[in-house]
Parts: C-alpha cells; structure tokens; sequence
C-alpha cells in the first residue's frame, strides 16, 4: 500500500501524506511568501531605480541587526529541539525549549524596540524618506509576525509545562515550529537586503 | 517530518554553528571592494542559509513532495514578477 492509501487508512479525513495541520500551515506560509516576497521586491526594484538610497542606509545599525540574527537563529534551534522533544515523548524539556523560544522572541522585539527608538532619535521617520519608509514597512511586518509567534509559541510553553491534556496539543509544536523558521527565513533576507547592501 | 520519523544528517547544534558563521562571513562580505561582488557574495551566503534552515530544521529533506508544490510555486511565481517588473523600473525616466 503506497504511503498515501497508508494515511488515509490511519486518518480517514486525510487524502494526503501530510496531516492536514501542516498542509494547512505550509498553504499559509506560502500566501506569506507573497506577502514578504512582494513587499521585498517593491523594496528591491525601487532602491534600483532611485540608485541606492547608500546615503541613508549607512544610518541603520548593522550591530544591532547582527546581534538580532544571532538571537533569531539561536530561537530557530531552540523550538527544533522542542519538536525533537515532542517526538521523544519529553514534555518537560519540550516546555522548556518553547518557553526559550519565545524569551529570545521577546530579546528581538526589545533589540528592535532600542533600533526603532535609535533611528527616532535621528529624526528618521517612515515618511522622512522612501527608503526609511520601506524599512519601517519591512521590519515593522516581520515583528508584528515575531510578536505573534512569541504569544503562540509562549502559550504552548505553558501548556506543556503546567497545563492538563498535553498529548491533545503536543502535535501543534511542529505546525507552530514551522512558522517560526519561515519567521527566521524572512529575516535571512531582510538582513542583507536592509542592513548590509 | 511525521513523529515517527528519524532525525538524520548534521545535528541540529552544527547547523547553528554553520549557520552563526555564515552570518560572520556575511558580515566580512560588506569589505569587498567590488559593490557588486559584495552584494552577490552576501546574498549567495543568504540563500546557502535559507536552504540550511529549510532542509534541516523545516525538515523539508524529508517531506512529502506536495510541500514542495503549495510552497516553491509561489516562490516561483514571484519571480516571474519580478522579472515582470524589471522593464517598468529599467526603462522608467528618473
């Protein structure tokens, strides 16, 4: 029996190989590729056309974005382990890895926080330039995300460290694993497109 | 990846690891002197990042290929449109 026919004889709702959580979480990631992918492209194609913007974006910190993808990648390992721990049937050491996770999530929004106010200092504005328009728009989209997956991610640290009827939850920590590393992924490009070009 | 499958390759420690250099070495790349190459040199840093996280820690190496579709048609479909746009932006007066 092909692997499929197994799925839909272990979970009769599913017609795919994939459970239906994930398929649904993979459909949403991929309208998020258009979102980012749009607004990144915009950002991409104008910065071409208007030869640069190098005079402004030598103003954003390159520090505080290094030290901020240090902190997003660190989270990225942390919630793998907490599916690994999922998988190994470690509730504890599960709770902890996602109560990790969602601790670096908050040190990025602070990070970002200190960078915004930095940047306010300066008199740099979204309506001050394109360019500083385009940043505020970028990085402001990915933290609302970041913010949403510390709230996810922080309630299933809870759960699994202090609620009642974890095995009912516990296959959620890969499907909310997988938003985070698009979260991460994001970031990948934002990093160079934004602080290092 | 299913509960039930096994975690295989690198663990997920040496991809941090690789993961923080590569981040080091794209911040060396901003010292190249040809703007060009350094832009090419740290988005290619970029993408070999992007497929690490993928691959090991969105398990995409071991998924079932319809992942694949729902996720790479939209990355596909944006660069179609992107491409789309280029003559707008190249040929637009300043």
């Amino acid at each position: 029996m092909s692997a499929a026919a197994d799925a839909t004889h272990d979970h009769p709702y599913e017609l795919t190989p994939v459970p239906t959580a994930k398929l649904g979480i993979w459909w949403f990631l991929a309208s998020e590729v258009m979102t980012f992918g749009g607004a990144l492209v915009c950002f991409i194609l104008a910065r071409i056309h208007a030869g640069g913007w190098e005079d402004m974006a030598h103003h954003v910190s390159t520090t505080i974005a290094a030290i901020n993808t240090v902190i997003l990648v660190t989270s990225s390992f942390t919630i793998v382990e907490a599916h690994a721990a999922v998988i190994a049937n470690n509730q504890k050491r599960a709770g902890n890895y996602l109560l990790i996770t969602a601790l670096l999530g908050c040190c990025f929004m602070m990070m970002k926080a200190f960078e915004y106010s930095r940047e306010f200092s300066h008199d740099l504005f979204p309506w001050t330039a394109p360019f500083w328009g385009f940043y505020y728009a970028l990085t402001g989209l990915h933290g609302l995300h970041v913010l949403g997956g510390i709230v996810i991610i922080g309630y299933f640290g809870f759960l699994a460290l202090w609620g009642t009827n974890w095995h009912l939850y516990k296959h959620r920590v890969e499907v909310i694993g997988l938003y985070w590393h698009f979260v991460d992924l994001v970031w990948i490009f934002l990093f160079p497109l934004v602080y290092l070009s | 990846m299913s509960d039930h499958a096994e975690h295989h390759g690198p663990s997920y420690i040496t991809i941090w690891y690789i993961l923080i250099g590569l981040l080091g070495l794209g911040l060396l790349g901003m010292g190249i002197g040809n703007k060009y190459l350094a832009i090419g040199f740290i988005f290619l840093i970029a993408i070999v990042k992007a497929i690490l996280v993928g691959r090991y820690y969105m398990h995409l190496k071991t998924e079932a290929s319809i992942v694949y579709v729902i996720f790479f048609v939209p990355v596909l479909l944006l660069f179609v449109l992107a491409f789309l746009l280029v003559p707008d932006i190249i040929y637009r007066p300043s």
